[in-house]
């Protein structure tokens, strides 16, 4: 009882402090979090049983389960395999790459920095790498040198190596494939198993045809700018993003969208555009003036959540469980856009660190599986394979397929531990 | 013949003695405990070099060379170092460290069973209140520990060795000490008890007859037994405060007498065993002293009641 | 004269926040009290941690962009056919008592862990990397290795100890050092009784903002998470699962990811008669419902979706390359086929109670203390299984000190089981769990235990050329310890920490944790 008595001391403070407005109260109206904070506007929405996966981050299930109402679990499913590609480009890279490949490696390996190279944007790699033919990916490798003779290239004109079957909103790609190469190691006689990463790339098209043909049109373009590869023009127009787009998603609004792929093409200058219509822009602008202020951001996407959580509380008439969660989204989301502003600026060090704080924001149905993949993916670009090994694990159900990225990261976790010299358990 | 020296000489001999005996006791039970001495403090599967170890603390030639050398050490004030608790660290900081907080933890526990007793000898403090004196006096000690650790920690957190923390846990401490386990109504109720039984004698009754104090009459000849009752309260004291210091986490020398038995740090247990002895050999010192001064006053003090 | 008054109270009042913000005193909780903080003999965890505070590695990866980077080394150059490299030493950097760091450093450091005198299972692994060093110059070491490593710099992420602090390169675990050391690294550390103080200290390659750092010994994780709420300290290192949503439903706290391989297990004490049988600890495999653990001690519901706690089947977490994802976990008990299998190993039941040889069994069973505080009341929930299963069970709770005296060296002969946790960073290298204990190798062998074809597997992973070899020798290890089970498997957990969000730019490095502590603030 005294321990009890003593202990509650601390949360009362708590309670009292008044919630101090991060934005003014018009730039939240419109957000998804207060839409949904409407007397039954939330069971309404989830009527549909689809939302239950995405709350647990299950986008194949989802996108099935969707069918043909919504593009969201497709669109999802796009971005992740993406993500997923980059990731498995990155560590292909960081293990074969000309400056860390071993004598023993297999002389196949070859074939996958150049489609490594592919995606990372890397070009010129890609077309000294690729046309050398090898036992097992001579087909693939050939199919590859052929798409990077043209004049102009396009990632959408990777030759399809594995069929993934008819693009249909509501459908799943063929689920049989193996994309696997068992190679043999020179000295050791042993096999090198390698993945091809050209069909997690299929399987982001499919995806995103599939989202497509499920109705994403108009919307679809914008929502996925954030995502694109680095050879993919992420010049998307700006458009009104409904409600699935945006439900259990980082932005909060259509405005914050439109401002994080502004700073993609624009710079700067989406700041002033948008610090008016979204609540992201309004923040990072009052925090990065000329440097980017860590505290400040930090401070703000917690003011952000507690002002959100507040207006819920209003918009429904009391407290809910959910809006807290709900609230999270932007507390990850704000440092999100901070990061891409970052970006923008080439301040990579500064945007990492927002991210990892982003990452820690982001929990439970919070945690977004292609932002996770994003960053695990810049972690093996630096040759970093605990945290992108640790980033990938709980997102790789997330969608089908996803285990053959497992295996990149294996190959590269493997070389990058054995080289870190000596360690003991503790 | 007159045999009053017999009981201070006793208490000398064992005030010399015990500041020997301790460690020579503990000693015989370093090499009592099977297996050679330094391989139990360093195994030699962590401490390669387990021989240079037993040289570098003398534990190669046998418990007597190890206690000499260690004795004779001790004597000129060096405690040596410890040897698992802080490897290194001469164990005469720690005992620096630990006696002030021990020393006020005691002492401030002690002022109750004082003013305890000399209520109850001057009858200041009512015999009606010894119920309730006996009752907070059922309360283990363990106990009252355990509620004021939970109070600092909760309280004060990561801050609960910080001054301020430290003076809290010494009041508190000292309560614990004070009161739990009969120590302020051992106090009372035996120096009363003391005290009325003397009363009773016949020559104090005659003192009052000739308006003598009672007190100036009775306390020649019950200083002794108190002084004896008082001992036996700060050796409880002294004893209660290894628990109250570890359960309360305060860095006296229980604690640390308590935290080197728990890690094998005989360097450590040694020292603090020693420090001990000495503490209760000056007790018995001072006893000793009062009942040499008490029979000196009597034997110039023919009016006093013959011993 | 008004002033002159008024210049006194501005100056005083500068010099006074001066004095608030840099003595201002960082409070956190850690699992336990370091064993020493001397980096030759870490001995866990928090003991890395520690050094991390107090020392500097020649070189490290930095926690955001992994680039590998040195603050003591200004630059380098391969020499000896890439055999050795050169290191000029940075000028200007002092150790904490203000002698000089210089070449001679790096190579006492490299010699120390050279010499057979040196009791370090730490510098035992650094002697098959290693094979002497030179000084130069004040400022230039060569480091020689056995072989030439395509990455060489990445070898060199060991602590350097100061030369001026040793009488001799045989560094001993008893020397004043481990508990008053002296490093180059952003703090300064004292152990005491109760706790670790760390003193900020500028230096030409550090310039710490938070003028003191306090460790304190973590208790019951309630009155943690309680401490920590009413700013009592400032953070806890490691959260656990069931106080996390707590943590996370407060917007004075963060809960921050800690990158870090842990992997729980149960190990077996074969030279017991009645646990010689594999069949008995395969049975014991059976007997433990992991799910229903998991449940109890860390709260993870059944079916729960992205939970921190996965189970595993062997000797390495799930994400690791070493993982033989062909062998299955075993997430539920089986008392019947438990029962059969214990049957076949000839023990028999009496009254519901296992009994060798007409005797009883009573298991012993002991685990880390620490790691009640991450699974609260696990020991008893595994004594009630086993319970269940027909053993009768003592349970206790082993002492860090014991722990590492008694358990790692092989000493708990008493006990039938033990529960410990073993973490790991990039390098997963196991022989020291398996292999049988003899001449520096099996250092870590908690049961002695010792099985020849597991020696050849560790042997094949020792002397792998390629990365292939290595994954293939730890893969069939992994099938073979799932056979022979010296070790039941538990699961792995992440670990997240706790801070207040008073506390600024707190950027947590992968296992490592305090590499980027140049940058924390704390403004309070």
């Amino acid at each position: 009882m005294l321990l009890l008595a003593l202990s509650c001391t601390g949360a009362e403070d708590a309670e009292n402090t008044p919630a101090t407005e991060a934005v003014p109260s018009a730039l939240i109206e419109d957000s998804w979090m207060l839409q949904v904070a409407q007397p039954g506007k939330l069971d309404e929405v989830l009527a549909q049983k689809a939302w239950g996966e995405v709350f647990e981050r299950r986008y194949s299930g989802a996108a099935m389960t969707f069918g043909t109402e919504s593009a969201r679990g497709h669109a999802e499913a796009a971005a992740i395999y993406r993500q997923a590609a980059l990731l498995q480009a990155n560590a292909i890279l960081s293990t074969f790459a000309s400056d860390q490949r071993r004598d023993t490696d297999p002389a196949q390996v070859i074939y996958l920095v150049g489609v490594a190279s592919v995606i990372t944007g890397d070009l010129d790699t890609a077309k000294a790498s690729l046309g050398q033919g090898g036992e097992q990916v001579g087909d693939a490798d050939a199919a590859w040198a052929q798409v990077l003779t043209a004049e102009t290239f396009s990632l959408r004109d990777a030759p399809p190596l594995f069929s993934l079957g008819e693009v249909a909103a509501g459908g799943t790609p063929n689920a049989e494939l193996d994309p696997t190469y068992r190679l043999p190691e020179a000295e050791s006689g042993l096999v090198v198993e390698v993945a091809d990463p050209t069909l997690t790339l299929q399987l982001a098209f499919w995806h995103e045809d599939a989202a497509r043909a499920a109705g994403g049109e108009p919307w679809l373009d914008a929502w996925l700018a954030p995502w694109r590869l680095p050879l993919e023009s992420v010049d998307a127009e700006a458009t009104e993003q409904p409600l699935d787009a945006l439900f259990l998603g980082v932005w909060t609004g259509t405005a914050d969208l439109d401002f994080v792929n502004a700073l993609a093409t624009d710079g700067d200058a989406a700041l002033d555009a948008y610090a008016a219509t979204s609540p992201y822009a309004a923040i990072v602008k009052a925090c990065a003036a000329d440097e980017v202020d860590l505290d400040c951001l930090l401070d703000q996407s917690v003011a952000l959540g507690a002002q959100l959580e507040a207006a819920m509380e209003t918009a429904y008439g009391s407290q809910h469980a959910d809006h807290r969660t709900f609230a999270s989204f932007a507390r990850a989301g704000v440092l999100r856009a901070g990061a891409r502003l970052c970006d923008a600026r080439g301040e990579e060090r500064v945007a990492a660190i927002l991210r990892l704080n982003a990452r820690d924001r982001g929990t439970g149905p919070a945690t977004d599986p292609k932002f996770q993949l994003a960053l695990a993916a810049w972690d093996a670009s630096n040759r970093n394979a605990l945290r992108s090994t640790e980033l990938f694990h709980p997102n790789r159900a997330s969608v089908d397929g996803l285990d053959v990225v497992q295996v990149s990261l294996d190959t590269f976790s493997l070389r990058v531990g054995r080289e870190t010299g000596a360690g003991l358990p503790q | 013949m007159n045999s009053w020296w017999i009981r201070p000489l006793v208490r000398l001999v064992a005030a010399a003695l015990l500041p020997v005996a301790v460690p020579g006791i503990l000693t015989a039970l370093i090499w009592a405990l099977p297996g050679d001495p330094a391989s139990i403090i360093c195994p030699p599967a962590i401490c390669g070099g387990t021989e240079e170890l037993a040289e570098k603390w003398n534990l190669h030639q046998g418990p007597w060379h190890f206690f000499s050398t260690w004795m004779k050490a001790a004597l000129s004030g060096d405690l040596g170092n410890s040897w698992r608790m802080q490897p290194g660290v001469p164990v005469v900081e720690l005992i620096a460290e630990s006696v002030p907080w021990t020393a006020a933890l005691v002492t401030m526990a002690f002022i109750p069973l004082v003013l305890g007793a000399t209520g109850a000898a001057s009858r200041w403090l009512s015999d009606k209140l010894d119920p309730l004196i006996r009752l907070v006096g059922l309360t283990p000690s363990v106990v009252l520990a355990l509620l004021a650790a939970a109070a600092v920690t909760i309280h004060y957190g990561a801050n609960a060795y910080d001054d301020d923390a430290m003076r809290v846990k010494i009041l508190l401490g000292a309560l614990t000490l004070g009161l739990a386990d009969a120590a302020l109504s051992g106090a009372v109720t035996g120096v009363r008890g003391l005290m009325e039984e003397e009363r009773k004698q016949r020559y104090v009754q005659i003192a009052i007859l000739r308006g003598e104090s009672v007190l100036s009459n009775t306390l020649p000849n019950v200083l002794p037994a108190i002084a004896g009752q008082m001992r036996a309260r700060l050796l409880h004291l002294l004893s209660g405060a290894v628990i109250v210091e570890v359960v309360i986490r305060i860095d006296g020398l229980g604690d640390l007498l308590w935290q080197g038995t728990l890690t094998q740090d005989f360097g450590v247990v040694l020292a603090s065993a020693f420090a001990f002895a000495i503490l209760s050999a000056v007790l018995l010192l001072g006893q000793a002293l009062v009942e040499i001064g008490v029979a000196l006053h009597v034997r110039r003090s023919p009016k006093g009641v013959p011993a | 004269m008004m002033q002159n008054h008024k210049l006194l109270l501005s100056l005083s009042v500068v010099v006074g926040t001066l004095a608030l913000s840099t003595g201002s005193t960082l409070n956190f909780y850690e699992e336990s009290l370091p064993s020493s903080m001397n980096p030759m003999f870490a001995q866990s965890m928090v003991d890395n941690r520690v050094h991390e505070l107090v020392f500097d590695r020649l070189y490290y990866f930095d926690p955001i962009t992994n680039e590998l980077t040195s603050r003591v080394v200004e630059r380098w150059e391969l020499a000896d056919g890439g055999k050795a490299v050169k290191l000029f030493v940075k000028k200007g950097i002092r150790w904490q008592d203000g002698e000089a760091l210089g070449a001679d450093d790096v190579c006492f450091t490299i010699n120390a862990m050279l010499d057979e005198g040196t009791p370090s299972p730490i510098a035992e692994k650094q002697r098959a990397v290693f094979s002497g060093c030179e000084v130069e110059s004040k400022d230039t070491a060569v480091v020689q290795f056995t072989q030439i490593f395509h990455n060489p710099l990445n070898q060199l992420g060991f602590y350097v100890l100061p030369e001026h602090k040793f009488e001799s390169t045989a560094i001993q675990p008893d020397d004043a050092f481990s508990n008053r050391p002296e490093g180059t690294g952003a703090y300064s550390g004292s152990m005491g009784r109760r706790g670790v103080t760390f003193g900020a200290k500028k230096n030409a390659h550090h310039e710490p903002r938070i003028g003191q750092l306090s460790l304190q010994e973590g208790g019951d994780p309630l009155v943690q998470v309680r401490t920590l709420l009413n700013n009592g300290v400032q953070g806890i290192v490691a959260v656990p699962p069931p106080y996390r949503a707590d943590v996370s439903a407060s917007d004075e706290l963060s809960l921050k990811s800690y990158d870090l391989r842990s992997w729980w297990f149960v190990a077996v004490n074969q030279d017991k008669p009645y646990l010689k049988d594999k069949r008995v600890r395969q049975a014991l495999n059976l007997i433990l419902d992991r799910t229903d653990l998991r449940e109890k001690s860390i709260g993870v519901k059944p079916g729960e979706q992205n939970s921190p706690c996965e189970f595993i089947s062997g000797p390495f977490v799930q994400t690791s390359p070493y993982y033989n994802r062909s062998i299955d976990v075993q997430p539920r008990s089986d008392l019947e086929q438990a029962f059969v299998l214990l049957e076949q190993a000839g023990l028999t039941q009496t009254g519901g109670r296992w009994h060798y040889k007409g005797q009883p069994i009573t298991l012993r069973i002991g685990m880390k203390a620490p790691l009640n505080n991450e699974a609260p009341d696990l020991l008893s929930q595994i004594g009630n299984q086993l319970s269940a299963g027909g053993f009768d069970r003592q349970e206790f709770r082993i002492t860090v000190d014991d722990w590492n005296r008694q358990v790692l060296t092989g000493e708990a002969e008493d006990y039938d089981m033990v529960v410990g946790k073993w973490s790991f960073g990039l390098v997963e290298d196991v022989n020291p769990l398996f292999h049988t204990r003899n001449g520096g190798r099996g250092a870590l062998n908690i049961f002695n235990y010792t099985n020849p074809q597991v020696d050849a597997l560790l042997a094949q992973y020792q002397s792998a050329k390629t990365d292939t070899q290595a994954r293939d020798a730890y893969h069939k290890l992994h099938e073979k310890l799932d056979d022979e089970l010296p070790y039941l498997f538990l699961w792995k957990l992440d670990t997240k920490s706790a801070w207040r969000t008073e506390v600024r730019g707190n950027t947590i490095a992968p296992y490592y944790y305090w590499t980027a502590v140049d940058n924390w603030k704390y403004s309070p």
